[in-house]
């Protein structure tokens, strides 16, 4: 293994019963990135991280984090690993400064000043007890937790996660302290693209089980791409062209989105004679939304829907 | 590690508490129902023989005790594994540096103590009311702390099981239950009261098997694959173990459901005598008698009815008299620790006065009101006669039972001497010393309490057997024969003088437990006695009894289907046992049937050859109880269509065992996008 590379995986698959939860998982993670695995729920993120973890035996492939089989963490690699669950879990009759103390004892490297940052960041009392924390206050807490042992890598399941803005923000915030300033890994999953478009640097996006883009965050808002047609009548029916993800008719216009491969469809497009032809940039979100989204057609001219009707 | 256990013993502590005022207040409830019982006794309204004079013995402490301990000890367990069963706090304790081991040993150091303390302090302040006088009007002795210890240590066992129980997985959800099976094994022993040491080896191994599969459970998140091979090996047994008992219960409740008769009883043949002296073979099955016949082989007819008489008309006219048991047993029979006659027998109560005699052989009173140890009746106020003599200690069926018979006077002989205790007048009388002789059995019930009969005693030495009154007068002395030294089990029949022609008694010499194996060998000789003492030098001998017939051989469909259940491994028991043969042969069709069901299953998911012979030898040892563990424990993967070679294939091969294809890519639909990740695109 590559030592640039903090976490990789080779055809890493898991089954619940006959059905793949993860199939043939290649993943390389290089070191030192703020990495976002993406997928609509249930696509397998979950599944993906609890492997990688060593919590879920995979049912075959292999994989292997800080160059350590996943099936084989030893505690000292454990300790280069900050781990966040999405449920932030946490020991209910704990108070807050309990917390610390309780996860202090198993860290020789446990950064005080960053534990009490971040809990200060989220205004957290000293004296609270965990069970009565609010969702958000618990993710703070959660966060400390897993920041002050000063890991290696980070690994963070939706972090985000029933999170109101505000809370999002701080723990966002909290991620880039910390992580930036070194050459730390960030491996996290989210459904939330704007925190995604603000911290990573690649992504791989996760859909029914199957990994399908796999790159710099950047190069999958350039490649998924919507491409407005318009016609002087109706417009023709869309061909079947590599990489289209959904077509929307109107009534002289056809928006195409599409992942674009080396121009290949932009010729196809010039086929069907447009009278104008026009590249729409997309935000991350509206990439993410179209790639995972509903594929086929979709006609908004009248007529036809009243003939489909 | 240590933070952990601080961290299991904070959480646990509630749970804690609550044992320990649950146990305090059934053990304050116990210990003053015994008192209360006690009052009974000493206002001698006593009739039964149960053990509740001393309460580290008493089944009001020990039942509810052996129940709470295994109960709390696995809810104990179960909880503290429990604590994590959200996957993601689970996640959250293991996520850590330390190992799988440390977390399974920071959990028992932490459950022991709380278990420790919780069912500890409480037996210790029973222990020390049972010591320090003034609390318990009854014997101690330290070996009384034996039950209460194996209580103890089956809820460490039910402790483990309940681990165990709490983090299995499982794909049958009740199989995740299985493991507390495993606690009926010691509780059962305890309960059964083995001899202390092989209860002690048997509790060890359960409680040795149930934290290695805990352990193994908790190495793979309790998953079966990955595990160790000790946790997998005491896992699968602990399995098979739970699907045996879950079978039994299933039968059993079959059988309810069916109503089925009760099982046949073992069908045996003795003598018995009437008062009048005649000798019948009597046939039983169970406590029935089902045959009557006198020695001719003709059936005894009632003069009334002119019809073969009945049971109940029969025991009226039959001669009954004392069975001599072998006294001075070192240690009764499996141990008996549980037993309040295993130490002490109740000889009786006088005066508010509890009489004891104890298993060294000696008398001890207690006052009842103060509870207070008296010591022996030379320093309560009897005579020194006999105040240090070792008095021998009854055995056989007494065993069981307190010696407590409302008589004034009893009997008590020393290995040289015959004394009669009369407890009201505290004195012991030395009735008859023998020189050269010593006593060997005596009669444990005298009938004295019987209305107008005359106390006597009957005893047997190694040259006779004697009859002797409360005077110590002999009224019968019989010299044994040495040819009857093969015939142990020695009886007298007290024969009615109002139908009696001649005699006044029969002694019977005949081989142990009538109707054996052994009564189907040996013959019975009975020697008759004159009322003047005489007896008949030619003993009468009388023709050996047919063997008991085997159980085995007439069981109900039920329990054949039970046999055909049982792990062939304890029917090979038959090499050392004959009784088993009968098992083996129902036991191994069924298992090897299930050994080929197993290779089926482990060919059909693909298991290396190496696995399925270890699956199939272990089911052929195991039987259908095995097969049902390997169902348990395998995590079975799913089966796919291979689109090389169609056939249905493991996923959880990186290739096809039919055709050795790989498994295909995912299929592409077009809109991958990959690009080489490299560090150098990381920003700051």
């Amino acid at each position: 293994m590559n030592e640039d590379t903090v976490i990789q995986t080779r055809g890493l698959t898991k089954y619940f019963g006959a059905k793949p939860a993860v199939y043939d998982l290649n993943l390389s993670v290089p070191r030192g990135c703020v990495f976002a695995f993406l997928g609509r729920n249930g696509s397998g993120k979950t599944t993906t991280i609890r492997m990688l973890m060593g919590l879920l035996a995979p049912t075959r492939g292999t994989g292997t984090v800080l160059g350590r089989d996943i099936r084989a963490l030893t505690p000292e690699t454990r300790a280069r690993i900050g781990y966040l669950t999405e449920e932030h879990p946490l020991y209910g009759w704990m108070k807050v400064r309990e917390c610390g103390e309780f996860q202090s004892r198993f860290y020789p490297r446990w950064n005080n000043q960053v534990y009490r940052g971040v809990v200060g960041h989220f205004g957290l009392k000293p004296e609270a007890r965990a069970r009565d924390l609010s969702r958000g206050e618990r993710a703070g807490l959660c966060l400390a937790l897993t920041l002050a042992p000063e890991p290696e890598l980070l690994v963070l399941d939706d972090p985000g996660l029933g999170l109101d803005p505000v809370a999002r923000r701080a723990l966002v915030e909290s991620m880039i302290f910390l992580t930036r300033k070194s050459d730390r890994t960030i491996f996290f999953s989210s459904h939330q693209l704007s925190d995604v478009e603000r911290v990573a640097d690649y992504l791989a996006v996760f859909d029914r089980s199957v990994l399908r883009a796999c790159c710099p965050v950047e190069r999958f808002r350039e490649r998924v791409r919507q491409v407005r047609l318009r016609f002087a009548g109706p417009p023709p029916s869309m061909p079947n062209l590599p990489g289209l993800l959904q077509t929307v008719r109107l009534e002289n216009e056809l928006r195409v989105t599409l992942v674009a491969h080396n121009g290949e469809a932009e010729q196809a497009l010039r086929g069907l004679n447009p009278r104008e032809m026009e590249t729409m940039p997309l935000s991350l979100e509206d990439a993410f939304i179209s790639y995972l989204g509903e594929r086929g057609e979709k006609t908004f001219i009248w007529s036809e829907l009243e003939a489909q009707r | 590690m240590k933070t952990l256990i601080q961290k299991e013993m904070r959480e646990n502590f509630k749970l804690a508490v609550i044992g320990f005022v649950v146990l305090s207040a059934l053990l304050f409830w116990a210990f003053h129902k015994d008192l209360a019982w006690l009052d009974t006794v000493i206002d001698n309204q006593w009739q039964q023989r149960d053990n509740f004079l001393q309460p580290l013995l008493s089944m009001w402490v020990l039942l509810p005790l052996e129940l709470f301990c295994g109960l709390y000890g696995a809810g104990l367990g179960w909880a503290q594994a429990r604590a994590e069963g959200n996957r993601d706090l689970w996640a959250f304790l293991v996520h850590r540096p330390v190992t799988r081991t440390d977390v399974f040993l920071s959990k028992v150091v932490a459950g022991l103590v709380l278990y420790t303390l919780t069912v500890g302090l409480p037996l210790l302040v029973l222990v020390v009311a049972a010591r320090v006088p003034g609390h318990v009007a009854a014997p101690f002795e330290w070996l009384m702390v034996v039950p209460l210890v194996g209580s103890f240590l089956v809820g460490i066992a039910a402790y483990f099981a309940g681990v165990l129980t709490g983090w299995r997985q499982a794909r049958w959800y009740a199989s995740r239950g299985l493991g507390l099976g495993l606690v009926l094994v010691p509780g059962l022993v305890v309960f059964g009261d083995l001899v202390w040491w092989k209860s002690l080896l048997v509790v060890v191994v359960v409680i040795g098997t149930a934290a290695s599969a805990a352990w193994g459970a908790g190495q793979m998140g309790g998953g079966y694959q990955g595990q160790p091979a000790a946790g997998k090996t005491t896992l699968v047994f602990t399995m098979a173990l739970g699907c045996f008992l879950v079978l039994g219960v299933a039968i059993g409740v079959l059988e309810w459901f069916q109503g089925l008769p009760a099982m046949t009883t073992v069908r045996q043949s003795g003598y018995q005598m009437t008062g009048n002296g005649a000798i019948y073979k009597v046939t039983r099955e169970g406590a029935r008698i089902v045959g009557i016949e006198d020695l001719e082989g003709h059936p005894l007819m009632d003069p009334a009815t002119g019809k073969p008489i009945e049971q109940g008309e029969f025991r009226k006219r039959v001669a009954y008299g004392p069975g001599l048991t072998t006294p001075a047993m070192p240690m009764p029979w499996r141990g008996a620790y549980r037993q309040e006659a295993a130490f002490f027998t109740l000889l009786n109560v006088t005066d508010k006065t509890l009489w004891y005699l104890d298993r060294h052989g000696q008398l001890v009173g207690f006052d009842g009101p103060s509870r207070k140890c008296i010591r022996s009746p030379a320093s309560a106020g009897t005579n020194q006669d006999a105040s240090e003599e070792r008095f021998l200690v009854p055995g056989g069926s007494m065993l069981f039972y307190n010696y407590y018979r409302p008589q004034i006077l009893r009997y008590l002989p020393t290995a040289r001497a015959i004394f009669a205790l009369d407890c009201q007048q505290r004195t012991l009388r030395r009735l008859l010393t023998l020189t050269n002789e010593t006593v060997l059995r005596f009669e444990d019930q005298p009938g004295n309490d019987q209305p107008g009969s005359t106390p006597s005693f009957v005893f047997v030495t190694d040259k006779a057997v004697y009859h002797i009154d409360h005077e110590g007068h002999i009224i019968f002395r019989v010299p044994i024969d040495p040819s009857y030294q093969s015939l142990p089990d020695i009886a007298v029949s007290n024969l009615r003088p109002d139908v009696a022609a001649t005699n006044a008694f029969a002694i019977w010499f005949g081989p142990t437990g009538q109707g054996s194996v052994e009564a189907g060998k040996t013959p019975t000789k009975v020697v008759w006695v004159g009322p003047a003492g005489q007896w008949e030098t030619a003993a009468r001998e009388l023709p050996a009894l047919p063997p008991q017939v085997d159980p085995v051989a007439q069981r109900r469909w039920s329990d054949q289907i039970f046999d055909a259940t049982v792990p062939p491994i304890i029917g090979l028991v038959a090499l050392v046992n004959a009784s088993f043969e009968g098992h083996i042969k129902n036991e191994m069709p069924l298992a090897i049937v299930c050994a080929l069901a197993g290779g089926w299953l482990a060919r059909r998911y693909a298991f290396e050859l190496n696995a399925t012979i270890g699956w199939m030898a272990f089911i052929l040892v195991a039987g259908l109880p095995g097969l049902m563990a390997f169902g348990c424990v395998q995590e079975w993967p799913a089966r796919v269509t291979c689109p090389h070679c169609q056939k249905r294939r493991v996923v959880d091969h990186e290739t096809c065992e039919h055709c050795g294809a790989p498994f295909p890519p995912a299929e592409k639909n077009g809109t991958e996008i990959f690009e080489a990740l490299s560090n150098e695109l990381v920003s700051d």
